[in-house]
């Protein structure tokens, strides 16, 4: 092959690239069948390119019956420079959740690079030395606009918001102390922001990482511990619906909870310490659950007892929570393997073939 | 003319190479380590047999082992620090780690803010038979066989995507690797897809078996793109523990003589 006809076939790909992603219809209005409407799935089309995939994904987890999705929408990604939006991406899996007739939980996140300084700090010129969920007070505002922008944007297609994502923990925390009171200050603009953008979203506040880490300790803090603190400092005015992680680690579904004890029904604990902060009128989504089914992580279990466990909890939320809306299972499918134990977590492979965890779940939705 | 478009393809791929990596004016990380004398690795030791605590509290693993000789290379002692596996690059790049280990894969998406090193292992699934299989020759040689697996698995995903490219393959799906092994033993299958540990055990524990990886997984370190000279360092390390033997000696120690040589070939004719 001669290098101007190498030339000609990429530039005739370039040109068709768009235009075939334009060609892709949306297709016609679904709804979702299910007997157990509290089966939600936290998908990961962040970074998935090709609107064919998130078409595809988003099939599967509709025909699987679940009514809603946790989908992550990185600030970083759709203003990475200040002031400048792009929802391309966001469009495209809200237009498309929309038409499977899935309910979007929309997870706020990610610190673009200019909002990891104060305006008042230089970025390092060897290149920036904060991660991603490093946010200095004097941008707390930023945070709240871009909130604003999403809802207002998605109002009529985007009922339910979350802000963070596990403050407890100090990679959650751009790798600081993690800070209760600090954290219920960005969750007072974050509200604000959400609400001004759409006074009828429901803002899902908590999200906090079961774990049982001491005050002090470099990694994170003791779950309650951190909400308790929470409660003190304000809480409860920032949030409509509680949202809480509850992972199996091993452990069986129906194990009787414990304060110091990391398992399904730690919901229980949880729900026990909002009520107890005057909160019980308010509910609860279990935005993300599961058991992990690799080989070797110590926290995990096998992959026929994974498929147990998680039936178990769908049914156990359903018969015995009222207060509890869904129960979300961390995660739908990768765009890649991660080729590390968090692969084992997924129910559908990345190239979409349905694990037998997947097929149970079809299963289970589609009976009484 | 083909060798004109090599040329060409070489020096754009070496141009854009050039301009992406960050040129710090200077390793403040690697000044640092020098100071101390100390390498800080970040581990996850909830992965045994790679990293794990023992019932004292000590490191111990295969990848903790490796650091250790790494340190040693480079006369430094090493030291470790307990993360999450997600946090294990975030560690190096915030300047709490001097360098992540922990089973840890090359992520395309992190490349900007860490650099990886050159793979120490391949953890990818593997073919277990009593025949001597070779890269070459697995697609013709799957014809007819009976593999087994363990439901859910991996190793479950590859033979479904096999059996779509041949009807004639049949996989028995079994709860754990055990099983596997036993329906091996008992020539019940006529090989296993399984994971990289459990392949490499049952080639320990039945010296007739043979294994080869089906996929390419590799293992590698990662320490923050600020400091490249560290970066060199442990790749010098890394280069010379594989020619001096004592890194393919601690993959023989861990996994077995089949384990000893690091191998990254490709299946060829499979998807």
């Amino acid at each position: 092959m001669k290098l101007r006809h190498v030339i000609v076939a990429f530039v005739a790909l370039a040109y068709s690239w768009p235009l075939t992603d334009k060609l892709i219809e949306v297709g016609p209005q679904h709804t979702v069948a299910s007997a157990h409407p509290n089966v939600c799935f936290h998908t990961r089309l962040t970074d998935e390119v090709e609107t064919i995939k998130i078409q595809k994904t988003l099939a599967l987890v509709r025909e699987a019956g679940a009514t809603a999705i946790v989908e992550y929408f990185p600030w970083a990604y759709v203003e990475a420079e200040q002031g400048q939006y792009n929802w391309y991406h966001a469009d495209r899996i809200i237009d498309i959740a929309h038409q499977n007739g899935i309910t979007v939980i929309a997870r706020i996140g990610v610190v673009p690079a200019w909002a990891r300084y104060a305006p008042t700090e230089p970025i390092p010129s060897t290149g920036v030395d904060r991660t991603d969920t490093y946010l200095p007070p004097e941008r707390y505002e930023d945070y709240a606009n871009y909130i604003a922008a999403f809802t207002e944007r998605y109002q009529d297609r985007v009922d339910y918001v979350i802000a963070w994502n596990e403050p407890n923990l100090a990679l959650e925390w751009g790798f600081r102390q993690v800070d209760p009171e600090e954290h219920v200050a960005l969750l007072k603009a974050a509200y604000a922001g959400a609400k001004r953008g759409n006074p009828n979203v429901n803002v899902l506040g908590g999200a906090v990482a079961p774990t049982l880490e001491p005050v002090g300790s470099p990694n994170g803090m003791h779950d309650l511990t951190f909400l308790e603190r929470m409660y003190a400092a304000g809480f409860a005015d920032t949030y409509d619906i509680l949202a809480i992680h509850a992972y199996g680690l091993g452990q069986p579904h129906a194990q009787a909870p414990d304060p110091q004890r990391l398992n399904y029904r730690r919901v229980e604990v949880v729900r026990d310490l909002m009520v107890a902060n005057g909160d019980g009128h308010k509910q609860v989504a279990i935005t993300e659950s599961g058991w992990n089914d690799s080989s070797y992580w110590l926290y995990a279990t096998n992959p026929a007892d994974r498929i147990t466990q998680t039936l178990g909890s769908y049914a156990y939320a359903e018969e015995n929570w009222p207060w509890n809306t869904w129960v979300c299972s961390w995660a739908f499918r990768y765009p890649q393997r991660y080729y590390s134990y968090f692969d084992q977590y997924a129910f559908v492979a990345p190239d979409f073939e349905p694990l037998p965890i997947y097929l149970a779940i079809k299963d289970y939705t589609q009976s009484q | 003319m083909r060798a004109k478009i090599s040329a060409v393809l070489v020096m754009l791929i070496g141009t854009i190479v050039l301009i992406a990596q960050p040129v710090p004016q200077t390793d403040e990380i690697w000044d640092s380590v020098q100071a101390r004398g100390t390498l800080v690795f970040a581990v996850d030791a909830t992965f045994p047999p790679f990293s794990a605590l023992d019932g004292n509290g000590n490191y111990g693993g295969f990848d903790v082992e490796l650091a250790h000789l790494i340190a040693a290379e480079l006369q430094l002692t090493p030291q470790f620090k307990l993360v999450s596996f997600d946090s294990l690059l975030g560690s190096t790049v915030v300047r709490q780690a001097d360098v992540a280990i922990s089973a840890l894969v090359p992520q395309p998406t992190r490349t900007e803010e860490v650099f990886f090193s050159t793979p120490y292992f391949n953890a990818g699934t593997r073919l277990v038979t009593h025949d001597k299989v070779r890269y070459t020759t697995v697609a013709a040689w799957l014809a007819g066989k009976t593999l087994v697996v363990e439901l859910g698995s991996q190793g479950d995903v590859i033979a479904r995507r096999w059996q779509k490219h041949d009807a004639t393959l049949q996989v028995v799906r079994v709860a754990n690797n055990a099983e596997i092994h036993n329906a091996l033993q008992n020539g019940i299958a006529d090989g296993g897809l399984t994971d990289v540990v459990a392949a490499f055990e049952m080639t320990i524990d039945t010296a007739s078996l043979h294994t080869i990886h089906v996929e390419t997984v590799p293992y590698v370190l990662a320490n923050a793109s600020q400091a490249p000279t560290l970066h060199a360092a442990i790749e010098a390390a890394l280069q010379q523990l594989e020619e001096n033997g004592e890194l393919p000696a601690l993959r023989q120690k861990w996994f077995g003589t089949q384990a000893r040589a690091l191998q990254f070939d490709v299946v060829e004719g499979l998807p």
